[in-house]
This record gives structure tokens, C-alpha cells and sequence, in this order.
């Protein structure tokens, strides 16, 4: 017994340092600056002249450029954001929209099954919690409670990160490189080219985002939509569903069953009125070096298709010619 | 439930807390029933079959020992075993690879976590009761330890069922010592898993997913990025692995002796994943060695002695199955046959190099010790290529391009930034420096000479280490999948 007690002892004198270091560490990490604090300034700085509101996934954030839109237009797209968090969002902030005349959703092939609750990056859930005060889709699981994302900043920045960020803020990136705005401007992606090697990983890609698809989020989603377009209508705000470009070498093993369902749901919101839906998902104005990765559009890429997407805007008279 | 989870450091704290305060039965029942919890946190389906293949080998123990046709039992005992193998790692592989297939339908379960490594502890358990090397567990209690011994089951040391059976017997009291050496072995191999294996993980993942991208000095860098991301992940679990043991207080084999300091092929295997490898020797290229010396009555064929002929045929065979236990893969299958190849050719030259080097006088000379283990380190990582490699082709494409530019500049871009190539060469000098203790003092032998607050600057150093530069949110370890 007296062995254990000296272990015990020295054990006692090793962790309490270690954490003590850790407090400090998640102290200083909830100090700084992350992509969910940016997007709250984003769109906080900017809400009473907000004109057009661009919500969604990552599809969203890269792909579309407000500088580009114009219209006073704001980029609150996230990666891994879910029809859930983008309503929740919106409903945050609805009050405060005074000038909003048209949202943007860019819903991507995965879009109407998916829940971030249930994907990989479940943890930005935290964040949402944290910044927006946005409640979890669903009750937390055990997994949540043995995940150290769950309680840290400080693990989930990685500590070295954040040491970085204290040292020298500019060395520590979470998903802050995007400009006032709320666009991405992170262009360091792998750069795709055409060979078999390349096109043949598009399918590693298609098959990661086929597990977003899970059908018992269906109804849940479309009823999301469905009460979101209602309000929109109510309210005379423009509501447009955007598929953004996808590459050759994803486009090619997409599951088309999965595609066909989206497309005609997406599509049945449509009124060609105050509802609209803009399908680029095959665009072939587009090459593989205007891709970030296999599904995301970068820096020119981007630019050319917010063009493309405003010019299409302004033809439908959803927005008027600046 | 990986070792580098928050959830297995919160749970094995409490098992250990409870295991020293339990009496010796209930300890042993504690043990036996953590480690099926913690199997089956991999599944169920894997549990079952890992209590399937416990139950087979409990029965053929008891059956080869009491029964008058005890060969006949024993082999049906091997074939039972090994079908659990066949059947969950290889038989999708076999029926979409062999030409002319039966069209039989493909197995939906995967392969169950640690089943190379399991089975491999239950056949040889079953092997030393046929050759009375050990007496059948009546016990089913025991040999469930054995098997199911949770610091072991998923990635080994594969454990000779002599060594641990009698220490499970035993009563196990608290040994401060064994507890220290168990927490500093864990503390070791965390640093090499998560500080180095993990983040280097990135880096040579670059390389091997996108081979077209890089070329020559970069493919090169790629390739030893991966050597000694392999060697930190597998070592590191087993550090990690014995050090568990070792609070526990058990004494579990080596698996790793600084493998890349091997100065040949044969001296590699005699340092790398040890477990497997005298595993191999013992149960199969010995074994197969005698029966052709046999057959060939000592006598000479085709010029050639019946010594050689049995090294040349155990060999090949032994590193085609070493190469198939770690996956059912074809590039698995090469990497084996590459390094039997090496065995091979080293072992019919042996006479000649030996002849040079002591014409040339440099036999024991430095330069000869530095061009041997650098000769060997780079067979071993050229076969890393295609262990690693998605397909041959893609292995066959790295290799060939290894020697297509030797601009440095290319290597940097394997790297996301200076920073980033700063902290990997500091880390890998940090782990030379333990390799150096290790070899010349033996690592606890050096921190318990050093004065206490040596002692406890290095405690910290190396958990501030872990804690700064470690990769908490990676993924398993590699081993894990065999």
C-alpha cells in the first residue's frame, strides 16, 4: 500500500502542472480569433444592410464571391453546415435583416440527407453552441461525451496551434482565411490534373460524401426548407437554391440515383417566382485547375462562377443590374 | 477503443485503480472482463468470432493432449484455426482474385480488429501442448486471459502462450518499479505514436496519394518519411502496449530492438516486430526447413547442398506468409516477396562479401558498419514503397520515378512550411538521441542513474512534449488493421 501511496504522490506532482498548462492553453485558445467568430462579426458588422444573404455548406463558402454580387451581400456558408444550422441562422438574425431581399442556399448533392450530428465534424456543433447560442439538432451521445473536442479548444486547435497563435496570430489558421466578407480565401488545395490517379481519387471523394447521405433525415430536412421558403414568400424575400460546379473526376462516380432524387426535390421548391433553383453541379465552364479539391471551387474559379452567378441573378430580375 | 483515446486513459485509470485494490481472483475475473469490454468496443461481430476462436483452441488443447491420434487432432485443430483467418481476411481477397473465380458471393463483415494477432497466440498455444512444450489449460478461465489479454489483442507483441499463462496464475501484488517502468514505457511510446508517427503521417500521406506530384529526392523523402512513420506507430504501440502490461504487472516479450540499425536483412527481422518473426521462425521455417533436409536424405540436389535448399524454400515460404499475414492485399504479398528475395541473395553471397570486405581490410571499419545499415535502411524502405502502395502499379510508379530529379527545393514541397520542416527534424533528432541512450545505456537503466531532478526534467520534458506537439484527433494505429 505504501508503494501505491508514493505513486499516487508522484503521479499528483506530474498532472497537476500538466494542468495547469492545459487550463492555460484553453484559455488563451477561446481567445482566439476562428472562422465562427469571424462569420459572427461578418455578418453582425454588416446586418441592418445586408441585401443578399448567402447560407450553406462549404459549396457555398468557396464558391460564391459577395465582392463579386455585390448588393451588399454577405457569405455566412460554412463548411460542414447543415439545412438545420442554416435556418437556425437565419432565424437568429431574421429580425435584425432589415434590407434583406434574397437568400442564397447552395444545397450540394448530399444536402437533403445530411446532418451534422451525425457526420465526422460533428464537434462544430460546440462552435455553433458557443458563438451563435444555436442548440444541437439532437441530444448529445456518449460519443460526445468522450470526445475531447467536446470540453477543449485547446486539443481541437491542437496546442501547438494554439502556442502559435499566441506567438504570432497570423501563424494560426481555423478556418480563418476568408475575406470581410465571409469568402474563402484559402487557395493552397492539391492541384487536380487529369490523370488516372487523380480522377480515379474523385471516387474516394464521392464515396466520403455519399455517407452524408442518410435517409432517415430526409422529411426533417424538407420540412426545414419547406418552412423556410414559406416564411421567405411571406415576407418577400427571394429564396435561391444554388448547386455549385463539381469536377470531372467527381461528377463521374456520383451515385446518379442519389443525384436524380436531389435534382427533382431541389427543383419542386422552384416556383420561377420567389423561389428559384440554379443547377451548375455539371458546368463545363470550368477546369480542373479552378478547383480547390475534387467538389470545392478556389480563388478564380470561384470569382468566374459568382460572375456567372450574378449575371444568371440579374437575368431573372432577382436582383437588380449594378 | 484506440490506446491514444481520452476514453481508454479515463478507463484504464479506473481499471487500475480497482485492480490493485481487488483480491488476486476477483482481479483476474476484473481483467478478463475489461478485456472483452474493451474488444468489444470494435464490434460485436468481432467479439464473437475472437470467443469462437477461444473455444476452438480451448477444445484442441485439451483434445491434442488426451487423444491416442493426437497428430491427426492436431492438424484438424490448425486448419479449424486457421479457417478463422481465411475466412474473415482472406476469402473476399482469393474470390475476386484468382482467375477463373466461382462467382461466390463476397464476405459483407470486415475483418475483425487484432485477428492476425490472436489467432497467431491460439495456434501457437496449440502447437507447444502438441509438442509438450506446455500442458493443456483445463482452465478455459485462464486461457481466456491469454487470448483476450487486452493490451496485446489488437496489435500484439504475439505472446507464447510458456510466457504469460504462468504469470496469469500468478498472484500479482503492487511492484512499484514495474508500475514506473510501465508508465515511462507508455509516456516513450506516445511520444513516437502520436508526437511523430501521427504527424509524419501527413506528410508521407501526401506523397503516396499523389505520386505524380513529386518526383525523384521527393519521392525519396516521401518513401523514409513513411520508414520511420511506420517503424514510430508500431513501436509506439508496443511501448505503449508492454508499459500497460508492465503496470499491470506483467512481463511481456520485446517486439522492436532498433530495427533500422540492422546492418543486413536477417539482422532486420532479428530487431523488427520480433514477436512475428521467431513466431514465423519457430512455427514455420523451421519446420520446413527440417522436412526438406529430410527428404533430401542430407544429400546434395542439383549442385547444391540439402542445407541450402531448405534455407532457400523455409525462406521464401516463411516471408510469403509473413507478407499475406499483414493483409490480403497483393502489395502485401510483394513486400514479402521483396524482402525474401533480399534474404535469398544475402544468404548465397554471404561468402563472397565477407571475402571482399576482409581482402579490403574493412571489415570492422566504421564506414563499412555506416554503408551496411544505410545499404539495408534503404532495401527495407524500397520495399516500404509497395507495402504502402495502393496497388503495384502505383508502388511500381513510385519506384520508378525515384531517380527522375534531385532538385531539394521539391522536397520542401512536402512540406507545408519551414516551420513545419524545423519541428519534424528537431523531433527526429530528439528520437535519435533516444535511440542512442537505448542503445548504449538501455532507457531505464539511464533515467534511474540520473539525479532526481534530471530524472523528473525529463518526466516533464517529454510529457510538455506530448502535450504540445502530440496529435490528439488522429486516427489508429497501422498495425491495428492487420
Amino acid at each position: 500500500m505504501q508503494g501505491q501511496i508514493k505513486l499516487y504522490k508522484k503521479l499528483l506532482i506530474i498532472i497537476i502542472p500538466v494542468i495547469v498548462l492545459i487550463l492555460f492553453f484553453e484559455v488563451r485558445a477561446r481567445g482566439l480569433e476562428n472562422g465562427f467568430t469571424l462569420k459572427k462579426k461578418v455578418i453582425e458588422n454588416k446586418i441592418s444592410d445586408i441585401n443578399i444573404l448567402i447560407l450553406g455548406s462549404s459549396h457555398g463558402y468557396f464558391s460564391i464571391n459577395p465582392d463579386i454580387l455585390n448588393h451588399n451581400s454577405v457569405n455566412l456558408a460554412y463548411y460542414s453546415q447543415d439545412l438545420y444550422y442554416d435556418n437556425l441562422l437565419f432565424e437568429k438574425y431574421k429580425n435584425n435583416l432589415k434590407n434583406l431581399k434574397c437568400i442564397i442556399v447552395s444545397v450540394s448533392y448530399f444536402s437533403l440527407w445530411y446532418d451534422l450530428n451525425e457526420a465526422h465534424e460533428k464537434w462544430r456543433k460546440y462552435f455553433y453552441k458557443e458563438y451563435f447560442n444555436l442548440p444541437a439538432r439532437s441530444s448529445y451521445s456518449l460519443s460526445d461525451y468522450t470526445d475531447i473536442k467536446t470540453y477543449s479548444f485547446a486539443f481541437l486547435y491542437r496546442i501547438e496551434n494554439t502556442l502559435l497563435g499566441m506567438i504570432n496570430p497570423k501563424m494560426f489558421s481555423f478556418g480563418t482565411k476568408m475575406n470581410s466578407l465571409g469568402w474563402n480565401t484559402d487557395t493552397t488545395g492539391n492541384v487536380l490534373d487529369s490523370t488516372e490517379a487523380t480522377i480515379l481519387r474523385g471516387k474516394e471523394r464521392v464515396e466520403f460524401t455519399n455517407t452524408l447521405v442518410i435517409r432517415k433525415n430526409f422529411e426533417s430536412n424538407i420540412s426545414i426548407l419547406g418552412n423556410f421558403a414559406k416564411y421567405l414568400k411571406e415576407n418577400n424575400i427571394k429564396l435561391v437554391f444554388v448547386t455549385t460546379p463539381v469536377s470531372f473526376a467527381y461528377a463521374k462516380y456520383i451515385d446518379k440515383n442519389i443525384y436524380i432524387e436531389f435534382t427533382e426535390k431541389a427543383g419542386s421548391f422552384a416556383d420561377g417566382k420567389d423561389v428559384f433553383y440554379l443547377n451548375y453541379f455539371y458546368d463545363k465552364r470550368f477546369c480542373m485547375t479552378d478547383y480547390y479539391d475534387y467538389d470545392h471551387l478556389k480563388g478564380s474559379g470561384a470569382n468566374l462562377f459568382s460572375r456567372i452567378l450574378k449575371d444568371t441573378l440579374e437575368n431573372l430580375k432577382i436582383t437588380d443590374k449594378q | 477503443m484506440q490506446f491514444n483515446s481520452l476514453i481508454f486513459l479515463v478507463a484504464f485509470s479506473i481499471f487500475i485503480f480497482l485492480y490493485y485494490i481487488l483480491k488476486n481472483n476477483n482481479r483476474k475475473t476484473l481483467l478478463l472482463i475489461c478485456s472483452l469490454l474493451f474488444y468489444s468496443s470494435f464490434g460485436l461481430t468481432g467479439l464473437v468470432i475472437m470467443v469462437s476462436v477461444l473455444t476452438v483452441v480451448y477444445i484442441s488443447g485439451i483434445a491434442v493432449e488426451r487423444s491416442e491420434e493426437r497428430k491427426g487432432i492436431f492438424w484438424i485443430s490448425i486448419v479449424i484455426v486457421l479457417s478463422f483467418l481465411f475466412v474473415f481476411k482472406y476469402y473476399n481477397f482469393f474470390t475476386d482474385a484468382l482467375p477463373g473465380a466461382l462467382n461466390l458471393p463476397l464476405l459483407k463483415t470486415a475483418s475483425p480488429v487484432g485477428l492476425s494477432f490472436y489467432t497467431f497466440a491460439g495456434l501457437s498455444y496449440v502447437i507447444e501442448v502438441y509438442r509438450k512444450r506446455i500442458k493443456a489449460e483445463k482452465n478455459i478461465f485462464y486461457l481466456a486471459q491469454f487470448i483476450t489479454f487486452f493490451p496485446l489483442v489488437v496489435s500484439g507483441p504475439i505472446e507464447r502462450p510458456y510466457n504469460i499463462l504462468p504469470q496469469l496464475r500468478e498472484e500479482k501484488n503492487f511492484d512499484y518499479d514495474s508500475v514506473k517502468k510501465g508508465l515511462i514505457l507508455v509516456t516513450l511510446g506516445f511520444f513516437k505514436k502520436i508526437v511523430i508517427a501521427d504527424r509524419i503521417a501527413d506528410l508521407s500521406e501526401k506523397v503516396f496519394s499523389n505520386p505524380q506530384e513529386y518526383k525523384g529526392i521527393a519521392l525519396i523523402a516521401g518513401a523514409v518519411l513513411f520508414s520511420i512513420q511506420i517503424y514510430c506507430d508500431f513501436s509506439g504501440y508496443t511501448d505503449i502496449a508492454i508499459g500497460i502490461a508492465s503496470i499491470m504487472g506483467f512481463k511481456v516479450m520485446e517486439n522492436f530492438n532498433l530495427p533500422y540499425y540492422a546492418k543486413s536483412i536477417q539482422d532486420f527481422w532479428a530487431r523488427w516486430h520480433i514477436s512475428l518473426s521467431t513466431w514465423l521462425r519457430d512455427y514455420l521455417f523451421l519446420p520446413i526447413a527440417y522436412l526438406i533436409t529430410r527428404k533430401l536424405n542430407n544429400k546434395p540436389f542439383l549442385g547444391m547442398k540439402s542445407e541450402n535448399w531448405s534455407y532457400l524454400a523455409g525462406i521464401s515460404f516463411t516471408m510469403l506468409v509473413c507478407g499475406l499475414w499483414h493483409g490480403a492485399n497483393w502489395t502485401f504479398i510483394v513486400w514479402g516477396l521483396l524482402h525474401a528475395l533480399y534474404l535469398v541473395i544475402g544468404f548465397l553471397t554471404k561468402k563472397i562479401r565477407k571475402r571482399i570486405l576482409r581482402k579490403s581490410g574493412l571489415e570492422k571499419s566504421i564506414i563499412s558498419s555506416i554503408f551496411k545499415t544505410s545499404f539495408t535502411f534503404s532495401l527495407v524502405t524500397l520495399a516500404w514503397v509497395f507495402f504502402k502502395s495502393e496497388s503495384i502499379s502505383a508502388g511500381y510508379y513510385f519506384v520508378s520515378n525515384i531517380f527522375s530529379g534531385f532538385s531539394l527545393l521539391t522536397v520542401m514541397k512536402i512540406f507545408s512550411s519551414r516551420y513545419e520542416l524545423i519541428v519534424v527534424l528537431s523531433l527526429l533528432i530528439l528520437l535519435e538521441l533516444i535511440h542512442f541512450v537505448q542503445k548504449k545505456y538501455g532507457i531505464l537503466n539511464f533515467i534511474n542513474s540520473r539525479p532526481v531532478w534530471q530524472r523528473w526534467g525529463f518526466y516533464y520534458f517529454f510529457i510538455f512534449i506530448i502535450l504540445i506537439f502530440g496529435r490528439f484527433d488522429s486516427a489508429t494505429f497501422i498495425y491495428a488493421n492487420f
